[in-house]
């Protein structure tokens, strides 16, 4: 058989066709999916989790000169002792900020 | 017939409401490709709805490397695929989409008309296995070259070659011996 008359043939069979409401169906699926979930990374760290821990450690930092001693205790001492220094508490952050960005950037998709 | 590329454009730079066109457009072509591999409505169905909706997700991933239609007949391919082996998976390997239905050759009628033709070829066709079907509809239907195939399907070149070739080679056989029949 020529080749120009394998797609005739093929012609004559009833190609079978999406049913009706078909469109509208697949829309309205769509319609119902889930909103992207755009501020979080996909390893489960979210970019406003990591930011909120660095404003509120930023917080705690700035107000310490102007905050009582609890019973004694330096909290705040305690605080950056266990973190060697607020340099290294600024490091890390960053660091995390940094790495949180560039992870949303690639996982946006 | 593609979809236009300032339409592939404007979806992919959130013109959402420009999918409607997307999907009257390539409907019947998934829906036909979904029905050739799934043989039946319902999963031809299902599997084309699925794949309309990775689409809209994977829109901004097209990267116009290859033709829209390819892109997309990929996505169907894969996901059919996707079903069949999660079906294979339910019945526990006794269910093989491979297989052929074993049906008689449609009646001889006395008078060979249109409709007893279209039945003979379709009856011929389904005699072929799901992958024959597939590669003949998207090389003679689609007009896509063996190297698009190829792209769709993960087959080799050298594969897909090969079944186009057979799957010609037992439509004649199985058409010839449907005129014999008519004949005697």
């Amino acid at each position: 058989m020529e080749e120009h008359n394998w797609k005739s043939l093929l012609e004559t069979t009833k190609a079978p066709k999406a049913p009706s409401g078909f469109k509208n169906d697949v829309l309205n699926k769509i319609e119902k999916l889930p909103v992207a979930q755009h501020q979080s990374s996909s390893k489960g760290i979210s970019l406003q989790m990591i930011i909120g821990i660095f404003l509120v450690l930023f917080t705690i930092l700035s107000l310490e000169p102007f905050l009582p001693e609890l019973n004694g205790f330096d909290v705040f001492d305690g605080v950056k002792s266990s973190f060697l220094g607020v340099k290294t508490v600024y490091m890390i952050l960053g660091t995390l900020v940094f790495w949180s960005s560039i992870d949303y950037y690639f996982s946006a998709e | 017939m593609e979809l236009s590329e300032s339409i592939i454009d404007r979806l992919q730079h959130g013109e959402k409401q420009l999918f409607g066109q997307l999907i009257e457009m390539y409907q019947d072509r998934v829906y036909g490709l979904s029905f050739q591999l799934m043989k039946n409505e319902d999963d031809a169905n299902e599997v084309a709805q699925n794949t309309f909706i990775k689409i809209y997700k994977k829109m901004k991933l097209y990267k116009g490397t290859s033709k829209f239609s390819v892109w997309i007949y990929r996505i169907a391919y894969n996901e059919a695929m996707t079903q069949l082996k999660a079906k294979k998976r339910w019945v526990f390997g006794f269910f093989d989409h491979e297989s052929n239905e074993e049906t008689g050759p449609p009646e001889v009628l006395d008078q060979l008309n249109q409709e007893e033709q279209r039945n003979q070829v379709q009856w011929a066709l389904s005699q072929l296995k799901s992958s024959e079907r597939l590669v003949m509809n998207l090389f003679y239907m689609e007009e896509l070259s063996y190297e698009e195939i190829t792209a769709i399907t993960n087959l080799s070149l050298a594969n897909v070659k090969v079944k186009l070739h057979r799957s010609k080679k037992k439509l004649k056989h199985l058409l010839s011996q449907q005129e014999f029949a008519q004949r005697a």
